[in-house]
């Protein structure tokens, strides 16, 4: 198998496509208001500290993510036309995302260590820090664990939209439009019924609610455990790898 | 001594049938031509063969080996189509430097000549090229990948005649320094006719004719004359097409002459595989003789 060459060939991409995301968030965040704010003449309305502290690197990796792990049927293409199975494509695809995780992870947290918590406190930082942080009482373990947790919120956001897209990779290109414009209709409608229901106190109490706070690691007065929903993450990303898995397996090249 | 084998190979799109349980053998270091129709199942198979669709039933092997997500055995083989597969923002130099890295191979020298001969620019965008630059891109990519099967699908697409000539000469000259199997897959047999050792003919979904040219021309029988003594010398024979001029004609007969006299009035003579491939694809209803033999 040739998942080394496949790897380092999707890797060289998107490290790439990365490098120049960062560096657009940076420009359009940062350097454009100084511009504007320069050229302006009102220079002492901007505040550096300010913009750094609302930086959206996290934000910006995710959905640098969704984007580049939805998208397949170009690589496909061009590996297939050079001898690579859809097997090899697919563990190529998902290394090269985790290889980007590990990455991004590491330079959110490292600015979110550095900059963003001395600013804007540790508990508005992430997940982790507003929820699970106080479990730990090494600080080496808490950095250790919001690492984890976020790399694992990651790759379950990776595999799912790895398994959505590889879905839709398969449909012609007019169903593909009748989807990207209905599911999302049906997403809203479905998250608007969720609400109501969660509202309602009849529902509250129920095995839903249950089973929500035994994921997310409640224990009734004590601070959250993390490890409940470290595990759910990880089913939660083995489930729907395999679902990409399938469909990778079933791509096909296109009538064009 | 690498075999490809297609094994019994069948596959429908909705509710047409393209291709009806083929079985065929591609033995190692021979020039094949795949001959068919507008719509016969050409591409269909050769998209199978190479894993980049999936047959209904049956298999491809190579050294019974089955190609299905085998990277060893697809890394064998090649298939340029007219199907863009590459990144149109990609320079030709970087999809040379891709395909190097997946193939583990690539000949430069030959590359460098036939980019010099084709006057092809490798700095160019994929997605700038013309058809014809296009072809010849992928042209220059399919004799320089170390593969023991270069499979062509319409190889010639857009090429005017000094480099569809260029093509041919190189493909010659790079069979002769590298033996390997060849797949033509192409419209214009005339042009072909010199270069392949086998004949593949393809009609929709069948095999018609899979042969070595030199037992396919020499089966290859044109019998003219007077109307009656034709009709009467070729009766019996599988005679597949006929042409007749005036009380003149001429019988088309594809299969070996049995020992029966030619008469002083008749003529014997050879036709070529165009000829034969028109008689046996076309529809028309043949006199003095049964149509097709496989």
């Amino acid at each position: 198998m040739k998942i080394r060459q496949v790897t380092k060939m999707l890797l060289t991409k998107d490290i790439k496509t990365l490098i120049y995301t960062y560096l657009y968030t940076f420009a359009i965040l940062m350097v454009l208001p100084f511009l504007i704010n320069l050229l302006t003449g009102t220079l002492k309305y901007f505040s550096f500290t300010s913009i750094l502290k609302n930086m959206p690197f996290g934000t910006v990796f995710s959905i640098y993510l969704i984007v580049i792990s939805s998208i397949s049927y170009e690589s496909f293409k061009m590996f297939i036309q050079n001898g690579i199975s859809r097997r090899t494509f697919f563990i190529g695809k998902l290394s090269t995302l985790m290889i980007l995780i590990l990455i991004g992870d590491f330079i959110n947290l490292l600015f979110g260590y550095l900059i963003q918590i001395p600013l804007v406190g540790y508990e508005r930082f992430n997940l982790f820090m507003g929820s699970y942080a106080g479990f730990f009482h090494n600080v080496f373990a808490s950095v250790l664990f919001n690492y984890l947790m976020s790399g694992l919120l990651l790759i379950c956001l990776v595999t799912f939209v790895m398994a959505f897209g590889s879905a839709m990779s398969l449909l012609s290109k007019r169903l593909q439009r009748l989807m990207v414009i209905g599911i999302p209709i049906i997403g809203i409608i479905l998250i608007f019924i969720a609400t109501s229901l969660w509202h309602s106190m009849a529902y509250k109490g129920t095995w839903m609610l249950n089973l929500f706070k035994l994921v997310v690691g409640f224990n009734a007065g004590n601070q959250l455990n993390p490890f409940p929903l470290i595990s759910f993450l990880l089913v939660f990303s083995i489930v729907f790898a395999a679902i990409a898995r399938f469909f990778f397996s079933k791509k096909q090249l296109k009538r064009e | 001594m690498s075999v490809l084998e297609v094994k019994h190979i069948s596959k429908s799109f909705g509710t047409s049938n393209v291709l009806s349980d083929i079985n065929l053998t591609f033995e190692a270091n021979k020039i094949y031509g795949l001959l068919g129709r507008n719509s016969a199942g050409k591409s269909t198979l050769l998209n199978i063969i190479t894993n980049r669709i999936f047959a209904d039933s049956g298999e491809v092997t190579i050294d019974s080996e089955n190609v299905a997500e085998n990277d060893s055995k697809l890394g064998q083989m090649f298939l340029m189509s007219e199907v863009n597969t590459y990144p149109a923002g990609s320079t030709l130099s970087f999809i040379i430097k891709q395909t190097e890295q997946l193939y583990g191979g690539f000949n430069h020298q030959l590359a460098n000549r036939l980019v010099n001969e084709f006057e092809l620019d490798l700095s160019q965008k994929f997605g700038k090229l013309s058809t014809g630059y296009n072809s010849i891109f992928k042209l220059v990519l399919a004799l320089c990948v170390p593969v023991k099967f270069v499979i062509f699908d319409e190889p010639v697409l857009g090429l005017d005649a000094n480099h569809r000539e260029i093509f041919y000469t190189e493909l010659l000259q790079s069979y002769s320094d590298t033996p390997r199997t060849i797949i033509l897959s192409t419209h214009l047999i005339e042009e072909i006719t010199q270069i392949i050792s086998d004949v593949i003919v393809i009609d929709h979904g069948n095999i018609l004719l899979d042969q070595t040219v030199e037992d396919v021309l020499s089966k290859t029988h044109a019998v003219a004359g007077p109307s009656s003594d034709v009709n009467q010398y070729t009766n019996g024979l599988n005679v597949i097409g006929s042409e007749t001029m005036g009380n003149l004609k001429t019988n088309y007969v594809f299969g070996d002459l049995d020992d029966r006299i030619l008469p002083d009035t008749v003529q014997l003579s050879k036709f070529d595989l165009q000829k034969l491939f028109i008689f046996l694809t076309t529809g028309a209803p043949v006199k003095g003789g049964n149509k097709g033999e496989n």
